[in-house]
């Protein structure tokens, strides 16, 4: 423990310049306002803001994107509480409560409560990531070819079961996504797959610009499709949170950022689970059941603990097992990748100095945001009078820019814009994107574990499902499935 | 109009297609590949289960009263075009600063039409955004611009 504290101190310490700082102020400012806009999401700022922070050393570059997704995830309650839209799907349970309480003159009191859980999932997350790494670093030590293999399956197939409305079309999304992953040279022989002649393919589809194609490319597309009615803001009162309400809404914080972190946990599942999971046991166990829906403060600030819980929550499995957490986390998995920052099992091993540097990096993200929810509140509303027209060209400029810096390539953009196309088409179809992304981020990992497997017992199936690690991911995966099947109709209790 | 129906099928050809050509694929077995290190084997496995849930998804019961997705395409068609545009047509073929005012100014001026006020302001939105883009990916993030 005190060599954990030691650790995080130096963190602190090492990121205690005026670079980082204005680093992680600006990115956190970029992560509310992009979060803060409805139909931006915290996944395409992250996707954006990588391509931006290439050039930039790995420490200050993921201080950046990790400070985005923070913000992000807390900019989403903006735009929930004064205009009944969530900025980001993460917000959704927030508006609710977050409108109702707007609506009876309390705007800057929901705004004080949204940022007051907000921090503290935050900080509830960023607790039980300093105590969960270690652990789970230890578990995942016992992990090998044919356990991963099935965790990959297992994140692909959880993922589609929890995020979107049906099921059965989140697993399509997720094993398309593995699919895609295997275009290119595969690693035994380097032979050439589905690449149709293209030498451009034959590296496999580049992660980034897919992703800000799935993500920037489409969700323009979507913004665009919709017809947006004038912006009426509710009038907006004081913002400064009253510590009485985090003492009478104790126990709300402490199990909704508990339940927010475990569902963090899980591969690929997200911070509107998470929110709508810490508002539905808050519904249950409140004494003023009632007022959920109609302006419930108590309902208003479980799902702002637990989406907000969800993020450090998220990086768990990223940091030890390279497993994403939620398509934010996914991207910025890769992120890590790309400057070279290899998390997974051996992390704690090798260089547990970065999973306080994380932490350190989640605290400064934190910092931004109580000071932009205590002390901007009224920019932030004016950004939401922002004009689509004149946002959504400047951001698909990004994209195609973004997309090109990568790998100075033209076509990397031609990726971007097919996966913006394929992503708006499956949209349409109410296919959801997140388990798209887990499958293209865990398809390497899914391959090469099953390859491996099989080479290592020579072509027996069997080592898959009787080590008992894999065998009870096998029997998660055929429940889950199982669970799905006996009712064929598709779950619609949650908002998408 | 389209259905889980028209859907499913769509996919369970799609993962037909994927089958096929992974099956078809080059085994290696001249390289002493076993089928189980076959470079398709993954591909195809994953074809297989995309063929298998698009045929569920086609087949599930209620799925033909299930509510039919009516598409209304709104804006997009035309944002398609000017996207598509700048990014096939211009990048890479005009300065980058040129092709990025033109597109952003179009862009404004076409969706904000008839307000004319507005319309106005789309050259001004097209020269900042070149700018600032160019100098913010050349000089602060150090990346070449296409």
């Amino acid at each position: 423990m005190f060599q954990g504290l030691a650790l995080f101190g130096q963190s602190i310490a090492g990121f205690l310049t005026v670079e980082s700082i204005l680093w992680a102020l600006g990115s956190s400012l970029v992560g509310v306002v992009i979060g803060a806009l409805p139909g931006l999401t915290a996944t395409m700022g992250v996707a954006l803001m990588t391509t931006l922070t290439l050039k930039m050393p790995a420490n200050q570059a993921l201080l950046v994107l990790v400070c985005t997704y923070v913000g992000a995830i807390y900019g989403g309650s903006r735009s929930a509480i004064l205009l009944n839209i969530p900025g980001t799907p993460a917000s959704a349970a927030s508006c609710l409560d977050g409108y109702a309480l707007a609506r009876q003159g309390k705007a800057g009191y929901a705004m004080g409560i949204a940022t007051t859980g907000s921090v503290m999932g935050t900080l509830i997350g960023m607790f039980f990531l300093a105590l969960f790494t270690p652990l789970l670093g230890n578990v995942a030590l016992k992990f090998g070819a044919y356990e991963f293999f099935w965790l990959a399956a297992f994140g692909v197939v959880i993922s589609g079961n929890l995020t979107g409305s049906d099921p059965l079309k989140g697993w399509m999304a997720g094993f398309l996504g593995l699919f895609l992953a295997t275009v290119g040279q595969e690693s035994v022989y380097a032979f050439e797959r589905f690449t149709f002649g293209t030498r451009e393919l034959a590296g496999g589809l580049s992660l980034v610009p897919a992703l800000v194609g799935a993500f920037g490319f489409a969700e323009l597309l979507m913004v665009m499709r919709e017809k947006r009615p004038p912006v009426e803001l509710s009038p907006v009162d004081s913002v400064v949170p009253k510590l009485n309400d985090l003492w009478k809404y104790r126990r709300t914080i402490v199990r909704s950022g508990c339940i927010g972190t475990f569902i963090g946990i899980i591969p690929g599942v997200g911070e509107d689970t998470a929110a709508w999971s810490s508002y539905a046991a808050a519904k249950r166990a409140s004494a003023e059941k009632e007022k959920f829906g109609k302006g419930s403060v108590e309902g208003l600030m479980a799902a702002e603990t637990g989406d907000n819980a969800c993020v450090p929550g998220a990086m768990i499995p990223v940091l030890t097992l390279q497993i994403p957490g939620s398509a934010p986390a996914a991207v910025l998995m890769a992120a890590m990748l790309i400057h070279g920052v290899r998390p997974g099992p051996l992390i704690m091993v090798e260089s547990p100095q970065f999973v306080y540097d994380v932490i350190t990096m989640m605290l400064f993200a934190l910092i931004g945001i109580l000071i932009y929810g205590l002390a901007l509140t009224r920019f932030l509303v004016q950004i939401l009078r922002a004009r689509y027209q004149v946002i959504v060209p400047i951001i698909f400029v990004l994209c195609t820019v973004g997309s090109f810096a990568i790998a100075a390539r033209l076509f990397d953009v031609w990726v971007m814009l097919a996966f913006g196309i394929v992503g708006f088409a499956l949209r349409l179809g109410n296919f959801p994107m997140a388990p798209l992304v887990l499958g293209l981020v865990l398809g390497e990992l899914l391959e090469k574990s099953l390859r491996r497997g099989l080479v290592l017992s020579g072509g027996d199936v069997t080592p898959f499902f009787t080590r008992p690690i894999s065998a009870f991911l096998c029997a998660l995966i055929v429940l889950i499935v199982l669970s799905r099947f006996i009712s064929w109709r598709p779950h619609a209790n949650r908002a998408v | 109009m389209r259905s889980d129906r028209v859907q499913g099928a769509v996919w369970a050809l799609g993962g037909g297609a994927i089958v096929y050509a992974s099956w078809t694929m080059d085994r290696l077995e001249r390289h002493g590949a076993a089928l189980y290190t076959a470079p398709g084997l993954v591909p195809g496995l994953l074809g297989l289960v995309l063929l298998a849930l698009g045929v569920l998804l086609a087949l599930r019961p209620g799925a033909e009263t299930q509510r039919s997705l009516v598409v209304t395409w709104g804006n997009t068609p035309l944002v398609l075009v000017l996207c598509l545009g700048y990014a096939i047509g211009l990048v890479g073929r005009l300065p980058f600063g040129l092709a990025t005012f033109v597109f952003v100014t179009a862009f404004i001026a076409i969706f904000e039409y008839p307000s004319f006020r507005r319309m106005a302001l789309a050259p001004v939105y097209g020269a900042v955004t070149s700018l600032a883009v160019g100098y913010l990916f050349e000089s602060v993030f150090l990346v070449r611009l296409p």
